[in-house]
């Protein structure tokens, strides 16, 4: 899926280089179409992708439908519960085999001709196989293609279309620790998405919502509706009063580190704006799992808000997953995040996640406004660049030797870039 | 839901994107059985005890080979008998 003749490769590489500098980067890399089409071999066919969760497909035969950017994927569960990727494309004439979002079925039949297929992708049969020379001659027909490389961390599947590269704990590297600390919030240790999904399509480039997913700068304006109405305190550890950090995590991926300001109020659940008296059941049932005090340090600390690149976003308690279409079109997936054995805390997190993120939700409208408006003023020809300076000159290393910056600080599109280059000019590595 | 004719009892419907099969136990006979109906052809299938003991009991290489459409309902015609299942316009036996 990678292999492209070596000629035609180097020029691109060599003009990316050139559209992104340590604190800017050029107006056409949102814009241009043969950037994108670079952007999903070298990106999204190759890197590990987040495809979905196994919560989603909990008993053996379930299916659900999903994506790597434009690629259709069955994320598949055999009988004896393997997780499997395969591309949704007939091997006979190329027709969609799977058209429902989800469901139970040990065997996929193409509406088109009747070729059959097992959830793993092997051609189980074809109507009528005599015009192939009888059962022997299916052997010479093709299969579902399967995606090459597939690994789970905490339950989360990720997909990688190239059959070679770094593993998927080199590819999360630190991230990896995030995703633990969410499923940390569960009594049982495990999250669950089975909240359903709401898919939101906006007209921009789909590296607008990266970036913006770990902008610390934005809240206070954006939302400052939506932070007024709640009375959430959320906006203001947005702020360069805060202690909050933004932080590089490498790999191009980066969080907002807010747990120094819930440190500071020590509350168990105010990370998640809700009360220990609101979810009795909950915090009882995570002081007995952990103990008391290791508890109450997981409820305090809270959940993570990360970017890990290119498609998975959590934030605190709402699950995007970033699909890109076209260089002008996205479209991102939302949950609400659960957490297994937490009953009364699930309740509370999808009525929030309604209002945040549903279908009339304020803060994903808001930056879904965001996002349409900079796809069209990036279309204009002057200035050209768009300026990621702010915070370079107090950049600082923490303790684990991740480069930081305050809450408001543009340190996380500027790791963003450094690794995209690496990806689709990798002669030259980071500029 | 579906009608599901006969004196069927506990009529349910499996189905997915695939197929859609109205599932019910009939007690026509001098002992119940299960009443299949494909619901996108109308053709029916009863299964006695024994066939359903045998089926809980089959390799599931059994079942993958009967998911081949040219095993039965969609075979060469010159392929010999393929469908036993009772047609719609035939219900009952
Ligand atoms: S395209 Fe799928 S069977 Fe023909
Ligand atoms: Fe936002």
């Amino acid at each position: 899926m990678t292999a492209v003749g070596e000629a035609p490769e180097r020029a691109p590489g060599e003009r990316v280089r050139s559209l992104v500098r340590p604190d800017r980067v050029h107006g056409s890399l949102y814009t241009d179409p043969t950037i994108f089409a670079q952007e999903l071999e070298h990106i999204w066919y190759t890197t590990w992708v987040y495809v979905g969760h196994v919560s989603e497909i909990p008993q053996p035969k379930d299916y659900v439908r999903k994506s790597i950017g434009p690629q259709q994927v069955i994320m598949t569960r055999d009988r004896e519960g393997e997780v499997h990727l395969v591309l949704n494309r007939c091997a006979h004439r190329g027709n969609l085999v799977c058209e429902a979002p989800s469901g139970n079925s040990g065997s996929f039949r193409c509406p088109y001709h009747g070729w059959t297929f097992s959830n793993t992708g092997e051609l189980l049969g074809a109507p009528f196989n005599k015009g192939y020379g009888g059962k022997e001659g299916l052997k010479e027909l093709g299969n579902l293609a399967r995606v090459p490389r597939v690994a789970i961390h905490r339950g989360f599947v990720f997909g990688s279309l190239a059959e070679d590269g770094p593993s998927l704990a080199e590819h999360l590297g630190p991230a990896a620790d995030r995703l633990d600390q969410l499923a940390r919030l569960s009594p049982e240790g495990e999250v669950e998405l089975t909240a359903g999904f709401v898919q939101h399509e906006v007209n921009a480039n789909w590296k607008m919502l990266v970036e913006n997913e770990t902008d610390g700068y934005h809240p206070q304006f954006v939302h400052s509706s939506i932070f007024s109405i709640s009375g959430s305190s959320i906006g203001d550890l947005y702020s360069d009063k805060s202690t909050a950090v933004t932080r590089a995590l490498g790999g191009g991926h980066s969080e907002n580190d807010l747990s120094p300001e819930f440190r500071r109020l020590g509350v168990p659940m105010g990370w998640a704006g809700t009360l220990e008296s609101k979810i009795p059941d909950y915090v009882a049932s995570m002081r007995e799992t952990y103990g008391p005090q290791t508890g109450d340090e997981i409820m305090i600390n809270g959940s993570p808000h990360i970017m890990i690149f290119p498609n998975l976003f959590v934030a605190e308690i709402q699950l995007f997953q970033i699909q890109p279409l076209a260089v002008d079109r996205t479209i991102q997936h939302v949950t609400a995040i659960q957490f297994k054995g937490a009953p009364d805390l699930n309740r509370r997190l999808v009525t929030q996640c309604v209002g945040s993120v549903g279908p009339a939700g304020m803060l994903l409208a808001d930056d879904a406004e965001m996002y349409e408006r900079n796809q069209r003023g990036v279309a204009q020809l002057q200035p050209e660049w768009l300026d990621l300076r702010r915070g370079l000159h107090r950049e600082s290393t923490d303790d684990d030797g991740f480069t930081i910056g305050t809450a408001t600080d543009e340190i996380s599109m500027r790791s963003m870039w450094k690794h995209y280059l690496t990806l689709m000019a990798p002669q030259g590595g980071a500029a | 839901m579906f009608e599901v004719p006969g004196s069927g009892e506990s009529p349910g419907v499996v189905s997915s994107e695939f197929a859609a099969v109205s599932v019910s136990i009939d007690h026509d006979g001098n002992s119940a059985r299960l009443r299949l109906e494909d619901l996108r052809s109308g053709a029916v299938r009863f299964v006695d005890a024994l066939e359903l003991e045998s089926i809980v009991w089959a390799p599931e290489g059994w079942f993958r080979r009967l998911m081949d459409p040219s095993l039965h309902r969609w075979r060469d015609a010159d392929a010999g008998p393929g469908i036993e299942a009772v047609g719609p316009e035939r219900p009952g036996r």
